[in-house]
């Protein structure tokens, strides 16, 4: 019996081992960051020099314009970002779905945005965008105007909604794919038997259905947007042009930290993200029922 | 098996271990016969030959300086670190902290000496007597900052690659309108009134051409610039807690209102740097830009347009005879270094003809001459309009403006930014960003 503990302890021990250099890394790269950026908002430093300053960081933040106008862009750009998106991305997904042949390829096909770096989607969304880009070359086939993108802070933050959607809409056609895949097929069939189009099947018994899938793309829609960066310093440059409307919280962030060496506002404004983000979370899953139904 | 899972997690903390350690004291150990220098190099520099990928032009690579230094030297082992301009401040921290280099490339020095990351390079001058009318006037001058400690303004660095702004037009446009050419330091209104001519259907062409271009990111120094021209000055102040901006001045305001007049001639998108984009080709419709960096002269001499771009100097502040953003890269020792002398030999030997003209020859699309020698290489004496561009860096307002080192320079191009758009009257603008200034140093 003995024999048998002493082995089963080993057999445990070995595999702590392997889980060791992942521990390390998380402790060294994820916990100490988090922790050190912590105790960093409540110091006024340039990143060598440090001075204890209570809580002005955080009021520093809370009283500045620019940080709540920041506030504001992310959440805009976020929300139309969803609002479009995700109706967009369900009708795509239901045409998919039913098609009979190259399904995968065209799953691919949209799908190839999400995977392409956001960098180097949006250095080609400049030229999308561009006074005399494919956007104007299109719309124009409508009798539109051609329109300056990014020269207008309005036209701007909806040409970074333009280019998220269409960078993002791939991973919305698979997460809502693959709950239409799951949908038992007998229910259609019930439907049908009972007299219901395919409008009414789709818009009665397909949608409800789909819910949590919604719930799920909103909630990681909302935490990533919140934490949105890459695409606008493209499309807007380090200060979010025109006119700061392409600057957004990790920007703000950023241009403290790195810009002017404030590391004490630019952490408490990360931790302000942080509050932002969680208190977001849970308004969003409080709404969507999310949590009651888990 | 036991023992070889055992082994195997063992194993895997060693390679963790190792790939946490310094590398650079491994490498050091390896090759303890010579002392390592490491030098951090910024910009598009490649340590092999390599080829441009817009104009064909071979390019050879650092190797040539660093076998030279290694010839002078021989009993050291450079080793170049080359990395790229984005994020360059956050990276050469990251790296002084770590101790990744003995000498650095510090545009961004007035944040580093703040921290205490650079050695002041006045011990090694004065104890070398080293000359420093070898650089171009206000090269030295242009980079002299205060750390915490100091009382005045001090030589953390020496330049390296030198760098300017200066107003550009297209030779061929001004022919096909019958303009005069620009004069070598053009006054506002001149600018203003050939901009305006040029500006409508080419009679030559039939396209429609700009008479003007600006650089969008740069809209804030352009009319600083012009505020110099004017008479007014950015500030004053050696530290950043010590500012005192005169963004709101009277000189300011006109200046933005004169930029906003010779706007209308730009394209309506220059303001986000579109528009503009066969400025610098042979497909060219625009007469003037604004301000202009080197690489516009040097691609289209190597696109094989010759001399069709021709160049002016910037606007200068008469009291002070000086104006423009000062602007290139100097190299600094940091505290961290282990080899600071051999360091400070390496700063010297960049001032050297060979490593100038080498980065003249082989990098011109990135870096102009920082010494006086510079004058007479070949390209620059015979060339009268690259001539103008070395001298105008003569010119260049030093100390650098210490308001760009941080926040205000932010704060001053939204409010630039405001008035091009018109979401603010210049009044507005100029006097928010002046305020938000002020309120950014009383919290420092």
């Amino acid at each position: 019996m003995r024999n048998t503990t002493k082995k089963l302890r080993d057999h445990d021990n070995t595999w702590y081992l392997f889980l060791l250099p992942t521990i390390l890394g998380l402790l060294l790269f994820t916990a100490y960051p988090i922790l050190e950026s912590f105790r960093l908002s409540f110091f006024k430093s340039n990143g060598t020099i440090e001075e204890f300053i209570g809580l002005q960081n955080y009021t520093y933040i809370f009283n500045n314009d620019l940080f709540w106008k920041t506030v504001w862009n992310t959440f805009y750009i976020t929300f139309f970002q969803l609002l479009i998106g995700i109706p967009i991305a369900y009708i795509i997904a239901c045409i998919i779905n039913e098609l009979k042949i190259c399904k995968n390829f065209i799953k691919s096909l949209f799908f190839i945005p999400y995977i392409t770096p956001v960098v180097a989607s949006a250095t080609v969304f400049l030229f999308v965008l561009h006074p005399s880009g494919l956007l104007n070359s299109f719309i124009g086939l409508f009798g539109v105007e051609p329109i300056n993108w990014l020269l207008y802070p309005t036209t701007a933050q909806w040409g970074t909604i333009i280019f998220s959607n269409w960078q993002a809409l791939g991973f919305y056609i698979i997460i809502i794919l693959a709950n239409l895949q799951s949908i038992p097929t007998e229910l259609d069939k019930a439907a049908q038997v009972d007299g219901a189009t395919k409008i009414q099947i789709w818009w009665h018994i397909t949608t409800p259905l789909m819910k949590g899938t919604f719930r799920f793309l909103i909630i990681m829609g909302w935490i990533s947007g919140l934490q949105r960066f890459s695409d606008v310093y493209v499309l807007g440059g380090a200060q979010g042009s025109p006119a700061r409307s392409l600057f957004t919280i990790v920007g703000f962030i950023y241009e403290r930290g790195f810009g002017s060496f404030e590391f004490g506002v630019a952490s408490a404004a990360a931790y302000v993200l942080f509050a932002i983000i969680a208190i977001f979370t849970i308004v969003n899953m409080t709404l969507t029922n999310l949590k009651k139904e888990q | 098996m036991k023992k070889f899972t055992k082994l195997i997690g063992l194993f895997s903390v060693m390679l963790l271990a190792a790939g946490c350690s310094n590398g650079g004291e491994v490498s050091a150990e390896a090759n303890n016969a010579s002392t390592v220098l490491r030098v951090q190099w910024i910009g598009d520099f490649q340590q092999q030959d390599s080829t441009d990928p817009i104009t064909g032009t071979r390019r050879i690579g650092l190797h040539v300086i660093e076998e030279e230094f290694e010839r002078l030297y021989p009993e050291v082992d450079v080793q170049f670190i080359t990395m790229g301009w984005d994020d360059y401040v956050k990276k050469t921290q990251t790296m002084i902290i770590s101790n990744e280099a003995d000498v650095y490339q510090v545009p961004g020095i007035s944040g580093l000496v703040d921290q205490n990351m650079l050695l002041s390079l006045e011990p090694y001058i004065e104890r070398d007597n080293y000359d420093l009318s070898v650089y171009l006037d206000g090269q030295v001058e242009g980079w002299m900052v205060a750390g915490p400690d100091d009382d005045e303004l001090k030589i953390y660095s020496l330049p390296l690659l030198g760098d300017t702004r200066f107003i550009t037009y297209d030779k061929l446009i001004f022919d096909q309108w019958g303009v005069e050419y620009l004069s070598e330091n053009p006054t506002i209104d001149e600018i203003k009134d050939k901009a305006s001519q040029m500006t409508g259907i080419n009679p030559v062409t039939g396209e429609y051409n700009y008479g003007l271009t600006y650089a969008g990111v740069d809209a804030a120094d352009s009319i600083m610039n012009i505020n110099e021209s004017l008479g007014g000055i950015w500030g004053t102040g050696v530290r950043l807690s010590e500012l005192e901006t005169e963004f709101n001045s009277a000189t300011m305001i006109e200046a933005a209102n004169i930029f906003l007049d010779l706007a209308q001639y730009a394209p309506e998108t220059a303001l986000v740097d579109q528009g503009s984009e066969l400025y610098g080709t042979a497909n060219n419709n625009i007469a003037i830009n604004f301000r202009d960096a080197s690489k516009t002269i040097f691609s289209s001499i190597e696109l094989g347009l010759g001399d069709r771009y021709g160049v002016s100097k910037l606007f200068i502040n008469e009291d002070f005879s000086m104006g423009g953003m000062f602007a290139g890269s100097p190299l600094a020792i940091s505290t961290t270094s282990e080899n600071p002398d051999l360091a400070w030999e390496y700063i010297k030997f960049t001032s050297s003809d060979f490593v100038q003209q080498f980065l003249w020859e082989n990098y011109n699309n990135q870096t102009l001459p920082v010494t006086t020698a510079g004058l007479t290489f070949e390209g620059i004496a015979d060339n009268a309009e690259v001539y103008k561009m070395v001298e105008s860096m003569e010119q260049l307002w030093t100390p650098r403006y210490i308001y760009r080192a941080s926040q205000p320079r932010y704060i001053l191009t939204d409010a630039v930014e405001n008035i091009i758009l018109g979401t603010m009257s210049i009044e507005d603008a100029l006097n928010k960003a002046q305020k938000e200034t002020e309120d950014w140093v009383a919290q420092q």
